[in-house]
């Protein structure tokens, strides 16, 4: 399996996160708020189109809302790909990261 | 929320719609258009519009990534597909490529010569509104047209037609130089001053504007300054011109080769005034007037206007009409028969056919071999790939194919280039810069034959369902429409290449014709040297070299005998009716000059000593003559040119003097000294060289100082019909290479119909057939193609042929037997072609065809 960019996994992360709420605007909030990242508006829509693309998320239609003048949603989920994409980088975040000593230079030198 | 929703610019919309990936393109939109609403609710509209301007930029390098990426992708894989096609089918590819390469760098090379002829006398600045002023002529025998007119017309027309900016005359004549003790002998022009202001002949040194204000002033080309001078600086050299001092005032850059006015040396009109020329003289005809008119200028009015400007002011009247003649046009259409621009139509007829062909075989084999891939196309398509990538992929082949193919030609055209030049006389060099439209154009009109040749599998195949395509070739062969285009092409391949068989062998056979004919005077072994003051010492001269047995006559005229004379129309004779106008030439000769040349008598007697009157007043005319002026029994009627009456003595048989393009003129003959500029010398065949050398010693010792410039008079005539004979060379040369190519695309066919038939050929081989019969089953198809277009071929040709025959006075006719050749080589090249695979596939084991699949 290839693994994903950093920025797909960030996305990919943040819809599981986001359950059913997990539209467009919602997504860029979430990020941003979440990790203090300066993302613009526009730029998870390159790395969304191609996870849709790639079979990793699919999409589906909410309720019509007010927001948009009665239009309805357009929500995304993962797709069993997706899924195990998300747990794999998991499991390599978890053996890299689990034992792994303090990140500061005065501890390595002792 | 205060305000109602409001949709984002549309432009901006648009835009960005085409950043985002097809699979989410809906739902972005709207999300885009819900943030866009919520800073126009809580910031204002300005700012929500360039917020949603700026995601656009934003969004680029992302889809800028997305976008190349796949596409290096699929053109790695593409690509490495196609390899592996042109590996598993070497000979087809070879086949395609290099048949293509070929009519592609045929094409070049003859558009090349075609766009150096085209650029003749093209480098003026002013070009287009330059006129050569011209006089038409209405004789009995039909029109004619003459270059040159008499000195006062030019400034006449300038005085008369505001539209005239401004005129010069240049009056063609070789001039002998004197520097130190030497003679130089260079063709010159001598022009009146504005001739540098109209023509942008390019100066080296020296003012344009004053250059020639000096009536003692010359200008030098750089080559003859070199020839005179050497190293040294000219400018400021006197020379001497017929006793008088003249000053280099100036050097003017070397002639290009695209021009037809061509000269050594310029001197002004002044200098020849100086020495007595008159130019308020209507008599002569010998200068070339040119004028440039106002941009705006109409040339019909102008034309009105002029048209009878000579015959009411020429005193004692005249009835030459004037008339213009684009300068630009006059190297291409010449003046009284036409100029290279037949061979400019003939070539780049040749040159589209040869591209015509080389690309129906390129389309013929593509699409041949298409069906082959039918298979694996169908299971791309099972397994996902779009039409459109299909499509793509095989387009994006036969592209990579043709521009082989162009690198190929382009190639071949630097190798070639050399002997190309030397066989049409040119010096063509492949300089892509000075030629942008070709470049361009062949560079379109390959991928044009690339997409030609793709398109019908790319957009044929692509369009079938997979299931039908998997189950094999029969059906896209039963059901495509690709065996029957490819029959009508091929016909119409072998029709082009039959045609042009026919026309190779018909300009053969008129050049042959022009070559053979009885010119009816003898030109072999006739050296002619032009010399200065020659009635001095022309007994002297006489004396001295036949002092030579190798020189077997030695004598003297007015021009070279086989070429243009003086004309005239001012003769009179006896019974001259009023209103007759015949134009004559002129040709003063000695009284050993018809048995020099060999001429024969058709009534009457020759010049002789004996006769003290033939001096004074004897005239010979030949047979054409007598019969433009209508005489019935011409010896010894009256006839006078010039104040000289006299009688006619005999009448010479017509002989060719001129192009056989023309046809023979009226000629007069009279015994005149003091007219004599060429020296005739026949000399001994055998002992060709020796006498030769013998002439240019005796002639260092009798004329010290002067050159011996010499010319054989058979290759003079020769000239009349070189560029003939060249351009029938060229033609020869591109019709082979136009056949090999239509065989290349056969050959590839037979090979691709016997492939495909294996199968069938070793059942029937099985069943009892046998080999002899298999190849005529094999061959018979192609047989009835190459009939079918003999019977196309045919008239086409011979419509062409009869029209560029016209060309000619003198011409040979287009005999069946032509056709009938034609025919049978096409036939004859196309049987061999074919029955190499025929005889192939026939003689293969039906065991090995049989298990095969």
């Amino acid at each position: 399996m290839n693994l994903l960019t950093r920025t797909e996994e960030i996305i990919l992360a943040a819809v599981w996160m986001l359950k059913e709420n997990a539209y467009g605007i919602a997504i860029n909030q979430f990020i941003n708020g979440r990790t203090g990242l300066n993302w613009k508006f526009g730029s998870i829509y390159t790395p969304l189109g191609r996870l849709v693309k790639n079979g990793y998320i699919r999409t589906h239609e909410g309720a019509p809302t007010p927001e948009r003048g009665g239009r309805r949603k357009i929500y995304y989920e993962l797709t069993k790909d997706g899924l195990e994409a998300l747990q794999e980088i998991q499991r390599i975040h978890n053996a890299v990261w689990n034992y792994m000593p303090a990140l500061e230079i005065g501890d390595r030198n002792e | 929320m205060n305000n109602p929703l409001r949709s984002p610019p549309r432009i901006a919309s648009f835009l960005l719609k085409r950043l985002i990936l097809p699979e989410i393109r809906s739902g972005a939109m709207e999300d885009f258009t819900e943030q866009f609403n919520w800073i126009y609710q809580n910031r204002g509209f300005w700012l929500a519009t360039i917020w949603y301007w700026a995601q656009i930029l934003h969004l680029f390098p992302g889809f800028l990534r997305n976008l190349f990426y796949w596409e290096v992708i699929m053109f790695i894989h593409n690509f490495k597909l196609c390899l592996r096609n042109i590996k598993r089918h070497k000979i087809f590819t070879f086949i395609n490529i290099s048949g293509l390469a070929i009519g592609l760098a045929c094409c070049m090379l003859l558009l090349l010569w075609v766009q150096d002829e085209l650029s003749y006398d093209r480098f003026h600045e002013h070009g287009k509104h330059i006129y050569r002023v011209i006089e038409k002529n209405q004789y009995d025998s039909g029109i004619s047209y003459s270059a040159s007119t008499p000195a006062p017309v030019a400034p006449l027309i300038k005085s008369q037609a505001p539209e005239v900016i401004d005129f010069a005359r240049y009056w063609p004549e070789t001039l002998t130089l004197k520097f130190g003790e030497k003679n130089f002998s260079l063709y010159g022009g001598i022009i009146d001053p504005s001739f540098l202001k109209i023509f942008s002949f390019p100066l080296i040194k020296g003012d344009r504007e004053t250059g020639l204000a000096n009536p003692t002033s010359i200008l030098l080309t750089e080559e003859s300054a070199e020839k005179i001078f050497g190293n040294e600086d000219p400018l400021g050299k006197t020379l001497f011109f017929a006793g008088k001092a003249v000053t280099v005032t100036g050097i003017i850059a070397d002639i290009p080769r695209n021009s037809h006015l061509q000269f050594d040396c310029l001197a002004p009109l002044s200098l020849a005034q100086e020495l007595g020329v008159n130019l308020d003289n209507w008599a002569y005809s010998r200068y070339f007037s040119y004028v440039k008119l106002h941009a705006e200028a109409s040339l019909s009015s102008l034309s009105g206007r002029i048209k009878n400007l000579e015959k009411t002011h020429a005193p004692g009247g005249s009835q030459s009409e004037l008339q213009l003649q684009p300068f630009i046009k006059i190297y291409l259409y010449g003046l009284n028969s036409t100029g290279p621009i037949a061979y400019v139509y003939i070539f780049s007829l040749v040159a589209f056919f040869n591209l015509v062909l080389a690309g129906i075989n390129f389309i013929n084999l593509t699409t041949a071999r298409s069906s082959q891939r039918a298979k694996e196309i169908g299971l791309k398509k099972v397994v996902g790939a779009m039409r459109w990538q299909i499509i793509r992929q095989l387009l994006s082949e036969t592209l990579f194919l043709t521009l082989a193919s162009l690198a190929l030609a382009v190639f071949t055209v630097l190798l070639v280039l050399p002997a190309f030049n030397h066989l049409s006389g040119k010096q063509i060099s492949l300089d892509i810069q000075s030629y942008p439209e070709m470049g361009l154009g062949l560079i379109l009109i390959t991928i044009l034959t690339g997409l030609l040749a793709g398109s019908y599998p790319a957009f044929f195949l692509s369009s079938f369902k997979p299931v039908k395509t998997l189950k094999g070739i029969s059906y896209i062969e039963v059901h495509g429409g690709a065996p029957r285009l490819r029959k009508a092409l091929v016909i119409f391949q072998f029709a082009l290449s039959i045609a042009l068989i026919i026309c190779t062998i018909v300009i053969n056979n008129q050049l042959n014709y022009i070559r053979n004919r009885e010119l009816g005077i003898d030109i072999a072994d006739v050296i002619c040297v032009p010399v200065d003051n020659l009635e001095e010492d022309y007994a002297m001269l006489k004396a001295e070299l036949r002092q030579n047995s190798n020189i077997l006559h030695v004598t003297a005229s007015s021009f070279p005998l086989a070429s243009y004379a003086v004309g005239t129309s001012a003769a009179e004779w006896e019974g001259k009716e009023k209103g007759q106008r015949i134009s004559m030439g002129l040709a003063m000769v000695d009284f050993d000059t018809f048995d020099t040349f060999k001429l024969k008598m058709a009534a009457g007697r020759q010049f002789q000593k004996e006769f003290a009157t033939d001096a004074t007043e004897a005239y010979i005319v030949n047979e054409t003559a007598v019969l433009a002026m209508g005489l019935q029994d011409p010896i010894g009627k009256r006839f006078s040119w010039n104040q000289r009456d006299g009688r006619i003595i005999g009448v010479v048989k017509d002989f060719h003097n001129r192009s056989l393009r023309q046809e023979i003129k009226p000629f007069v003959f009279l015994v005149s000294p003091p007219w004599f500029r060429y020296l005739s010398i026949k000399i001994n065949t055998a002992a060709n060289a020796e006498a030769l050398n013998f002439l240019k010693d005796k002639w260092k010792e009798l004329r010290p100082g002067q050159d011996f410039s010499n010319f054989f008079l058979d290759s003079y005539i020769d000239g009349f019909y070189r560029s003939e004979q060249r351009m029938g060379k060229v033609l020869q040369y591109f019709t082979f290479i136009a056949i090999f190519i239509s065989c290349l695309g056969l050959f590839g066919l037979a090979t691709f119909s016997a492939g495909q038939r294996t199968k069938e050929i070793g059942i029937r081989k099985v069943l009892g057939a046998s080999v002899s019969r298999i190849i005529v089953m094999l061959s018979q198809d192609f047989t009835k193609r190459v009939l079918l277009a003999n019977v196309i071929a045919w008239p086409v040709a011979y419509y062409f042929m009869h029209k560029w025959l016209q060309n000619f006075a003198y011409r040979t006719r287009i005999d069946i037997w032509v056709f009938l050749m034609a025919g049978a080589l096409a036939m004859l090249i196309a049987l061999l072609t074919v029955s190499y695979q025929s005889i192939r596939a026939a003689l293969a084991n039906p065991v090995d065809s049989l298990r095969y699949e």
